[in-house]
C-alpha cells in the first residue's frame, strides 16, 4: 500500500471510530479500534491513559451526556497521524467529574490527533477549550 | 504549491513568531490579505482581528516561544500541534503581570491557497494557562 492510501485508510478508521464512540455509544468499538498498547497523552484528570481508561471515559461521558454527538468538520492524514477538527455537543444530565447534572447544553470545539499503526489507534493528543465547556454548564472550576 | 511548501511556510512563520525583534513578519509569511480566523472570540475574524489578538499576547508574554510538536499535511490543509512557553510580564486582559513562567498546548488547522493560509481554526488549552497564572 502506498503511503497516501495508507493515510486515507487511517483517516477512515478515525472517522468511523469517532462516530462510533461520540455519536453511537458503541462500547465494542473501543476494543475493536483501540490498540492494547494505546497511550493517551491528553486526558481528563483522574482518567487512566491506557485503553481501559478510554472505556472508563466513554462510560462516564455517555452517562453524563446521554445525547452526546459529534460533528466532524475537517480531517487531514499523513503517515500514521490523523488530525480531526470537530465539535462535540451534549446536555449535562448526569454526574461528571464530581459535578452533578446541570441540564445545560454545551458545544466543545476540539482538534485531536490520533496515531494509527497496523489498523489500530496507538496514541491520542487533544486540545479543547475546557474552561469554555465548564462555563457553558455554569460551573466554576 | 504543495503540502511540502505549505509546511515550510508554517515552519518559517514559527521562526518569525519566536523572533521578538521581528514578530510582525509572522503575519506576512503565513497569511494572505483576505485570511480569516473563525471562532476567535472577542476579535474580528479577519487579519486585523488576529493581529490585535497576537499583539496583546506578545505584550503579556514578550519572550513567548512556540514549538511545533507535529504537523500533518494533506492537499491544501496543514494541521499542527504546538507547545507555547513564556513569562507573564505584561497585563493579559484583567490579569495583572504575575512574572510566572507558563506552558500551554494548542492545535491549529490551516487551509492554504497559492502558498498562503486563507483560513485558520485554532484551539488552545486555556485551562492550563489560566490555572498557571491564577494558581498558587
Amino acid at each position: 500500500m502506498t503511503e497516501q492510501s495508507l493515510a486515507q485508510k487511517n483517516k477512515q478508521i478515525i472517522y468511523d471510530y469517532t462516530l462510533a464512540v461520540q455519536r453511537h455509544k458503541d462500547f465494542d468499538a473501543i476494543e475493536k479500534f483501540v490498540s492494547p498498547d494505546f497511550y493517551n497523552h491528553d486526558v481528563f484528570p483522574g482518567v487512566p491513559r491506557d485503553r481501559e481508561g478510554s472505556k472508563e471515559l466513554f462510560h462516564l461521558l455517555w452517562g453524563a451526556f446521554p445525547d452526546m454527538d459529534v460533528e466532524i468538520h475537517d480531517q487531514v492524514a499523513e503517515g500514521a497521524l490523523v488530525t480531526t477538527r470537530k465539535t462535540i455537543t451534549g446536555t449535562h444530565k448526569g454526574d461528571f467529574l464530581g459535578v452533578s447534572a446541570t441540564n445545560k447544553p454545551f458545544r466543545l470545539e476540539v482538534i485531536d490527533t490520533l496515531e494509527v499503526k497496523g489498523g489500530q489507534i496507538t496514541a491520542h493528543w487533544a486540545v479543547a477549550d475546557i474552561p469554555g465547556f465548564w462555563k457553558q454548564l455554569g460551573v466554576e472550576r | 504549491m504543495g503540502t511540502r511548501e505549505n509546511k515550510a511556510t508554517l515552519l518559517e512563520s514559527v521562526v518569525a513568531f519566536n523572533d521578538a525583534n521581528d514578530r510582525m513578519r509572522y503575519f506576512d509569511v503565513l497569511y494572505g490579505g483576505d485570511a480569516t480566523m473563525p471562532g476567535l472570540r472577542g476579535y474580528s475574524t479577519g487579519l486585523d482581528g488576529f493581529t490585535q489578538y497576537y499583539t496583546r499576547l506578545w505584550a503579556a508574554f514578550p519572550d513567548l516561544h512556540m514549538r511545533l510538536e507535529d504537523m500533518v499535511a494533506e492537499g491544501d490543509n496543514v494541521s499542527a500541534r504546538f507547545t507555547v512557553t513564556g513569562t507573564h510580564t505584561g497585563p493579559l486582559g484583567e490579569v495583572q503581570p504575575t512574572g510566572k513562567r507558563v506552558l500551554f498546548t494548542g492545535a491549529t488547522f490551516l487551509r492554504f491557497r497559492d502558498g498562503k493560509c486563507y483560513e485558520r481554526w485554532g484551539v488552545f488549552d486555556q485551562l492550563g494557562l489560566m490555572e498557571q497564572l491564577t494558581g498558587g
